[in-house]
């Protein structure tokens, strides 16, 4: 398990800066969001459907990121169908 | 009711699209930031258990970044035709994946150099094809010089292994556990030839091999599904650590089984005292590998095409640091780490096969230079494939062999006055 955070620092190694600001704004909008949550603001139907399956679907790609390039390869194993 | 049904499939289409254009820009950013997961480049195949899949294309990652395409035949390379143009000098190679290269872009391969030199120094179209499938052992690469290579009527055969390719050869030693359905060639009544696995190998489902082509190119275009793939052989490579060992092993391990590091199988291939190994199952490697030379060897002659066997170097051979190859071998009691290259040029020798040892060369190069073969930066040249100065070496002196004592170039060069 300690080891899940590994596919993040593997997304691309070249390019930390873009990484950041992409998490940068990711933490903002979660941030407004958690502001916001209380006020009054009423949502259409389609709104609150969208923002609770793009809320699913971006924890999916997170999950799969730190999944991703987890454990070790075999070396040997070259033809993976 | 029928405004509520409307209202419905609108809120519906809405969220989908919503949902569409999240992964629309997960997909953007990921190419954005430059991430790129490994390809699906294979395709399972009755005859020799994989393949590389015709026409696919993608990226390799796991050592250095570089986009692969395969052409229409399955080789890494570029199209062929299989007709021998006139005039032309035809090498065909054949080998693992030190030949297939995918770590480096193709006009900087061994191949590539060797073709280019030779046309220059002869001033005569030569073509290098490039068989090389990663993982490939003696007998798939026996079985692909036997049905694949001479419908292009090269004029050259060079296999290209390096010692490691010994270990393939028997199914219980085979690195890296089970092979599935590699091909083995056992003795049977004193003959080579396929063992009864190989030979009751299914042929592979072709509605199946449709499918994983269609699922495999869509992956290979998009860094999303490559994502979801590559986090999918993730979680079965954790699953596979936490998992405790298998109690009833169906393969008896060797004295001391094979490390992981392929790249030091030497104290397993090698003795302290003998060149010969004494495990029977290494015994059996090295036969195998002889007599499948002897077959390829044989084959080539009816093809009336010169054979060559040009040993690879291993990484440590040419390793930069002379202190670190020293306290290798003194950690594994090898007195040399040319044992085996010397015992397949022995047998070429003695078979009247054409031979190039290039770890000799290879780390005289890398002494005087002080300079890394194998490895790229993403692996801190941390072992690994050739990279591009060690392709580049290794074909200016594949080069230079064969235009100094390849009868075939010599005829070539002979008729360019």
């Amino acid at each position: 398990m300690t080891h899940l955070g590994q596919g993040f620092s593997q997304i691309s190694p070249d390019r930390p800066i873009l990484v950041g600001v992409a998490g940068y704004f990711l933490m903002e909008a979660a941030d407004y969001f958690r502001r916001h949550q209380n006020a009054n603001t009423e949502f259409p139907r389609w709104g609150q459907w969208s923002l609770d399956s793009c809320t699913a679907v971006s924890l999916v790609v997170v999950v799969l990121l730190m999944l991703a390039s987890g454990g070790a390869r075999n070396p040997f194993l070259y033809a993976i169908f | 009711m029928r405004v509520i049904r409307v209202r419905l499939i609108r809120d519906i289409a809405y969220t989908v699209g919503m949902v569409f254009i999240l992964l629309a820009a997960f997909e953007t950013g990921l190419r954005l930031a430059g991430v790129h997961y490994q390809a699906s480049l294979y395709i399972a195949e009755k005859q020799r258990g994989f393949a590389l899949r015709p026409n696919s294309e993608g990226w390799e990652t796991e050592e250095n970044d570089n986009y692969v395409h395969i052409n229409s035949d399955g080789l890494n390379d570029r199209e062929h035709t299989r007709a021998r143009p006139p005039g032309t000098l035809r090498i065909a190679v054949v080998g693992s994946s030190e030949a297939e290269a995918r770590q480096i872009p193709r006009d900087q391969t061994f191949e590539a150099i060797l073709e280019r030199e030779l046309s220059k120094a002869t001033g005569k179209p030569v073509e290098v094809l490039n068989f090389g499938v990663p993982g490939y052992g003696l007998a798939q690469e026996y079985l692909t010089l036997k049905n694949h290579v001479w419908q292009y009527d090269p004029q050259i055969v060079l296999v290209a292994m390096s010692v490691f390719t010994v270990l393939k050869n028997v199914r219980s030693i085979y690195p890296g556990g089970d092979p599935g359905n590699v091909p083995f060639f056992t003795y049977q009544g004193g003959n080579l030839a396929l063992d009864e696995q190989s030979r009751q190998a299914a042929e592979p489902d072709p509605k199946r091999l449709r499918y994983k082509q269609i699922s495999s190119d869509l992956m290979n275009r998009s860094e999303l599904l490559s994502l979801i793939n590559e986090a999918r052989l993730g979680l079965q490579r954790r699953i596979a650590e936490v998992r405790p060992p298998q109690p009833a092993e169906t393969i008896a391990p060797l004295s001391k089984a094979p490390p992981s590091d392929y790249m030091q199988v030497w104290p397993y291939l090698e003795t302290k005292d003998s060149q010969a190994p004494v495990d029977p199952r290494l015994q059996e490697a090295w036969r195998v590998a002889e007599d499948l030379l002897r077959m390829m060897h044989a084959d080539a002659s009816a093809h009336h095409a010169e054979f060559w066997l040009l040993t690879l170097d291993m990484v440590m051979q040419v390793e930069p640091n002379p202190q670190t190859r020293a306290d290798f071998q003194q950690r594994n009691h090898l007195p040399t780490l040319l044992a085996s290259d010397h015992r397949l040029d022995a047998f070429a020798q003695a078979e009247g096969i054409h031979s190039l040892l290039l770890a000799p060369p290879l780390s005289q190069y890398a002494l005087d230079h002080k300079a890394s073969l194998h490895g790229f930066p993403k692996n801190n040249f941390q072992g690994g494939h050739w990279n591009e100065l060690g392709h580049e070496i290794a074909g200016k002196l594949i080069a230079s062999r064969l235009f100094q004592e390849s009868p075939s170039l010599r005829a070539l060069y002979s008729t360019r006055e």
